[in-house]
């Protein structure tokens, strides 16, 4: 059923074939693609479950499934992509075929990962994305591209390895893989659960931006190219959330603790993610840190579906905002794309005012960040709404001070939000006394506009007529387990006001920090302050890492050594032996004839001191000569060494 | 029938003597001799294992424990099916880079008795045979190892000998306290385990101390730590034999010896009882961490691979001491699947120095874009030794992680993943390097990819990579049919 969104995937490679022709076919494709999920959706709609299994591959066979979540999901993924490419076939200049070739493993694996009903295809497909998508990352092929490729594999591999352990022991105690039979066995394991779950957190949580995690988000979004980056924080980011929410929901069943952490973690990625994005000046970094604290969001989403098992605000909240961001993110990151192209430019200040006059970037800028601020009208507004609805309910069902705590953290978070978009627009389309001369002026081609302006109305859409969605989202809550919502009154007052609240209180973040402390320079070669004073991977990871691994490197050093280390040592020692034994034996000799002359006192004929040189001497040479010799001597050491080896095991073994 | 076994251990022998004593100095005569002959070989070894049933050959008797015993079971078979398979491929690939290397006519012949001699390996029947060619694979591969004749070649020649020799003399004390104890030595499946009741208190600690002894004494081919050191050294050795012979059969005669004791002659239920495994058990850990973190800090390219070979031969004998059905499914098909990934990233190493002269880190920078195949290949068998789904080493590292856990120690399936990660870290660069920095000269669009007949083998290998990782089934099943008659 399933078979040809895969089967379309292994052949490209058209190298031959002229540059429209192929762009043409990207677009097809992706397109088809699209068509082909578009197609699943009466199926899914008719409440049928669509099941694959083909065995025999990789010993286990491939066990897809389709529901109505995962459909969501995958909707999303195609519909992202469909627009990505048609973006970055005009978007990129150089090697289009090697990064639409990877491009599309790419897609069928993040597809394969979403359908995957076992988790052992789940890993696969994880890790088959994580590599493909390390060519999307270094694509630009700048030095420091592939310093951010090497910490993204890095990571990716890390995290990879880390998930893996967490499916062995899950395996282990479970006996399967397969999510739905999972489910009911892994509640009643002990403790072991929350070591399974930590790990599999830890493995998702890398591609989820979550926070100690996070580190290489923001180099790897500042380095790569725009496509790459719309990729990553529309579809790949939601790999990691949807493992995560897999992992939360319906593997450990909304389990207190655990729903409890992922929660904090979300909330504390809200804040430092908008915290840290307020001051960065390269437009793709501050994406790159917004897009970990939208993740942030999402991640407090999951974590309140654990902790309010049936609550059908966090379940809808927290799938529009999955899908939400995709869209003003992916949205945002065309913009700054278009404004890319036509001045060749990331940093903020050095765009100082240069939007003034460019309308149509202006609005789809504006769009974005309205509908990511959560501005009513947009859709931002519905799933933060929402999200912030359950979060009461959480408080009231719970009533602990804790989650008053965590309400406030929300707010704060969203007013960071509104903070740094704020900054954003006032850098580039407001503000600036004159525009820089430097900058260039080409054009964007018209083909670009599509997408952006898809994705405009899809934002705004969602926005005011939510109801859209309401049926694919009943389907998804299905599965979740959760009571289909079919209206929702989201303009109401209070919900208005938590909306407004955070804004007002982002602007007034933003004017505090602006004229009370300058610290964001407005001149271009200002001092940056970036929050560099608490960057996690050079100030923490890296430092550790690194004596670690020159620590392991010497000891193990030593390790290899050791056995010829001992061996010259023995033979070293016993030199020493040769020679102090030689020393008391002339000693002796030279002692006893003094003795015996002064016992005496006969004038016994004593060796003439140069015959005892003599002596000495044809000694040493001896020795000199055995130390040549030793070589020979030195392997029967070793021999010997063995046998002591031996004997130490004996003895280990009486024992 | 049953001297084909013979057959296919002389045929191989005769023939490396016969190219020596003829001295066959016209290159194609020669190559087609030996291709034939590798083929025909495997050809034999095919039969044998379709034949499916349990053969025996018994040549000399001088007493119970002396005598010279062949016998196939499915573990032969399986050794002796990848060892004459990557023959072929080998012999294919270093027909053509022998050329650079020259006195080809030494070269091949003591090729062939290598083979001959570790079908004997493979094919004895009881530890006195085993262990007789066991000294003769170190004989017949140290003209090899010294191929070049350099100093420094036959500085590390020696250091093979020694640790060897050193090894079988171990072997040898064990063997004897064996003898004391009063087995006979033959492989049978479960061994002392089947009479486990009828031994006394004393005798127990002897066959612990005998166990230990073998162990490490084999262990030194297999290079466990302390023993280990003769194996990056040995990568003096012309390229096609620090393929064939130190990652494939020097090494993994090794760990068949290991296998053959642990199961055939003790038998999983005594090892068990062992405190040695203990320490036997902290060695490999080592050997795992030291060989992975190691390779990472080596510039050579061959010896990073051979402190690979090192941890990897590590997961392989972890496998072994587990004593449980997964992990031993694991080492085993570990077995497989290094030796074909391993042989694969040998080539492509190979492939480089032979048509470059290129060895380090520094040096391949853009090789990937001069030599594209040889690098995608090499790619390929990285990814799959790393361990990364789907590939081949994916399967055995998740049997031997399983097979950790259920023996409640979760510490060595840590650090397995733990060393897959520095495998990471110490091939992925070398991709890196490869495909993405710029290389020094200009010469850029020139193709450099080997000739055919060396190219061949690596893609085919390279697809023989992939086929296993995607289908794993047939072999695991095979594997698996071993395992279940010995734990």
């Amino acid at each position: 059923v399933i078979f040809p969104l895969f089967g379309c995937v292994g052949a490209f490679w058209p190298k031959t074939i002229s540059d429209r022709f192929r762009e043409i076919f990207y677009i097809l494709l992706t397109g088809i693609e699209l068509l082909f999920v578009l197609a699943f959706y009466p199926l899914v709609m008719s409440q049928s479950i669509l099941q694959g299994f083909i065995p025999n591959i990789m010993g286990i066979g491939l066990f897809l499934k389709l529901d109505g979540l995962r459909y969501l999901f995958i909707l999303l993924a195609s519909g992202i992509w469909f627009l990505t490419t048609i973006y970055s076939v005009k978007y990129l200049e150089r090697k289009k075929g090697r990064y639409f070739a990877f491009s599309f493993l790419t897609l069928s694996s993040t597809i394969g990962l979403f359908l995957s009903e076992n988790l052992l295809n789940l890993f696969t497909f994880f890790e088959i994305m994580s590599i493909t998508s390390y060519m999307l990352v270094i694509h630009d092929e700048t030095d420091e591209a592939y310093e951010a490729g090497k910490l993204y594999i890095g990571m990716a591999v890390g995290g990879g390895m880390v998930l893996l352990m967490g499916l062995a022991l899950l395996y282990h105690y479970t006996g399967t893989l397969n999510i739905g039979e999972i489910q009911n066995r892994l509640s009643s394991l002990g403790n072991i659960k929350y070591l399974i779950g930590a790990l599999m957190l830890i493995g998702f949580g890398v591609k989820s931006y979550m926070f100690p995690l996070h580190i290489w988000v923001p180099k790897v979004y500042t380095t790569s190219s725009i496509p790459a980056g719309a990729l990553l924080s529309g579809v790949l980011l939601k790999t990691g959330i949807f493992g995560i929410l897999i992992t939360t929901a319906i593997l450990m069943k909304g389990d207190f603790i655990f729903s409890t952490v992922v929660l904090v973690l979300g909330l504390l990625n809200m804040l430092i993610g908008g915290f840290l994005a307020f001051f960065q000046r390269n437009l793709k970094t501050i994406l790159a840190y917004s897009g970990m604290s939208q993740a942030g969001y999402i991640l407090v989403g999951i974590g309140l579906i654990g902790l309010l098992l049936d609550s059908t605000e966090a379940v809808y909240g927290t799938l529009f905002h999955i899908l939400n961001h995709a869209a003003f993110k992916v949205l945002l990151f065309m913009t700054a794309g278009l404004i890319y192209i036509m001045t060749g430019e990331f940093n903020i200040y050095r765009l100082n005012g240069w939007g003034k006059n460019k309308i149509f970037v202006k609005i789809t800028a504006l769009i974005g960040m309205f509908a990511m601020a959560g501005l009513p009208g947009h859709n931002g507004y519905i799933s933060k709404t929402l999200l912030h609805e359950s979060l009461i309910q959480a408080h009231a069902f719970y009533s602990d001070k804790f989650f008053f705590l965590l309400e406030i953290a929300f707010v704060i978070g969203s007013a960071f939000t509104s903070a740094y978009l704020l900054k954003i627009f006032m850098a580039i389309f407001t503000g600036g006394k004159e525009p820089s001369k430097q900058l260039g002026a080409n054009r964007y081609r018209k083909c670009m506009i599509f997408p952006v302006i898809s994705l405009v109305f899809a934002v705004l859409l969602i926005g005011t007529v939510p109801k859209t969605l309401f049926v694919l989202m009943a389907e998804a809550s299905k599965v979740l387990n959760v009571h289909p919502l079919f209206s929702y009154s989201f303009y109401t007052v209070s919900h208005l006001k938590t909306a407004v609240i955070p804004i007002l209180l982002g602007i007034a973040i933003y004017i505090l920090a602006v004229r009370k402390y300058r610290c964001m320079d407005t001149k271009a070669n200002g001092a940056e302050f970036s929050g560099s004073w608490i960057n996690l991977e050079k100030h923490v990871y890296s430092p550790i890492l690194k004596t670690l691994y020159v620590l392991g490197l010497n000891v193990f050093y030593y390790i290899d050594q050791i056995l010829v280390r001992v061996v010259l040592g023995i033979k070293h020692v016993l030199l020493y032996l040769y020679r102090l034994g030689n020393y008391i034996c002339t000693y002796t000799v030279f002692l006893w004839n003094r003795i015996v002359q002064r016992m005496f006192k006969i004038s016994v004929q004593t060796q003439s001191p140069s015959a005892n040189r003599a002596e000495h001497q044809s000694v040493f040479d001896i020795i000199t000569d055995g130390s040549a010799e030793l070589s020979s001597i030195t392997y029967s050491v070793f021999i010997f060494a063995f046998v002591l080896a031996m004997v130490f095991i004996v003895s280990f073994g009486k024992m | 029938m049953n001297l084909l076994i013979l057959f296919s251990i002389i045929l191989p022998i005769t023939a490396g003597l016969l190219i020596m004593l003829l001295g066959i100095q016209k290159g194609k005569i020669r190559n087609i001799l030996v291709s034939v002959l590798v083929i025909v070989e495997c050809a034999m070894i095919v039969q044998l294992a379709c034949r499916g049933e349990k053969l025996t050959l018994q040549l000399f008797n001088l007493s119970d424990i002396l005598s010279i015993y062949f016998h196939i079971d499915k573990l032969s078979i399986l050794f002796a099916l990848l060892v004459s398979v990557l023959w072929i491929f080998t012999t294919f690939y270093s027909q053509v880079y022998m050329t650079h290397e020259g006195k080809e006519v030494q070269f091949f012949s003591f090729y062939l008795i290598t083979l001959g001699v570790t079908m004997g390996i493979a094919f004895s029947g009881n530890l006195f045979t085993l262990y007789i060619f066991y000294e003769l694979l170190t004989l017949s591969t140290f003209p090899l190892v010294i191929h070049s004749g350099s100093r420094e070649a036959l500085q590390s020649g020696k250091k093979y000998l020694i640790y060897s020799f050193g090894g079988a003399t171990i072997v040898l004390f064990g063997m004897i306290l064996l003898g004391a104890i009063g087995s006979d030595m033959y492989f049978i499946e479960n061994g002392f385990s089947n009479k486990m009741h009828f031994i006394s208190e004393n005798q127990q600690h002897l066959l612990q101390i005998a166990y230990g002894a073998m162990f490490l004494g084999f262990g030194v081919k297999a290079a466990i730590v302390p023993f280990h050191s003769w194996l990056p050294e040995a990568m003096v050795a012309p390229t096609p034999v620090s393929a064939l012979l130190h990652a494939v059969a020097v090494v993994k005669s090794g760990v068949f010896a290991l296998l053959r004791i642990s199961y055939y002659i003790f038998g999983a239920e005594i090892v068990r009882g062992f405190e040695i495994t203990q320490y036997i058990s902290i060695l490999i850990i080592l050997t795992i961490l030291m060989g992975s973190l190691l390779a990472t800090a080596q510039k050579n390219l061959k010896k990073r691979l051979a402190y690979s070979t090192i941890s990897q031969l590590g997961y392989i004998l972890l496998g072994i001491i587990l004593l449980n059905p997964d992990a031993l499914s694991g080492g085993l098909l570990h077995l497989v699947n290094h030796a074909v990934i391993k042989i694969t990233l040998f080539f492509c190493v190979g492939a480089i120095y032979f048509m470059t002269g290129y060895k380090t880190m520094d040096e391949i920078k853009g090789i990937g874009r001069k030599m594209p195949v040889t690098m995608c290949c090499f790619g390929v068998a990285s990814i799959s030794l790393i361990g990364i789904p789907p590939t081949n080493a994916f399967a055995s590292k998740w049997l031997l992680v399983l097979g950790g856990i259920s023996e409640n120690k979760m510490i060595f399936s840590a650090i397995l993943l733990l060393s897959a990660f520095f495998s990471a870290v110490y091939l992925l660069p070398i991709l890196f390097t490869a495909f993405f920095q710029k290389s020094q000269d200009a010469s850029m669009e020139e193709n450099l990819d080997p000739s055919q007949k060396m190219l061949i083998p690596i893609v085919a290998l390279t697809g023989i990579v992939l086929i296993l990782g995607l289908f794993p089934n047939p072999v695991l099943g095979f594997i698996k049919g071993i395992t279940q008659t010995i734990v």
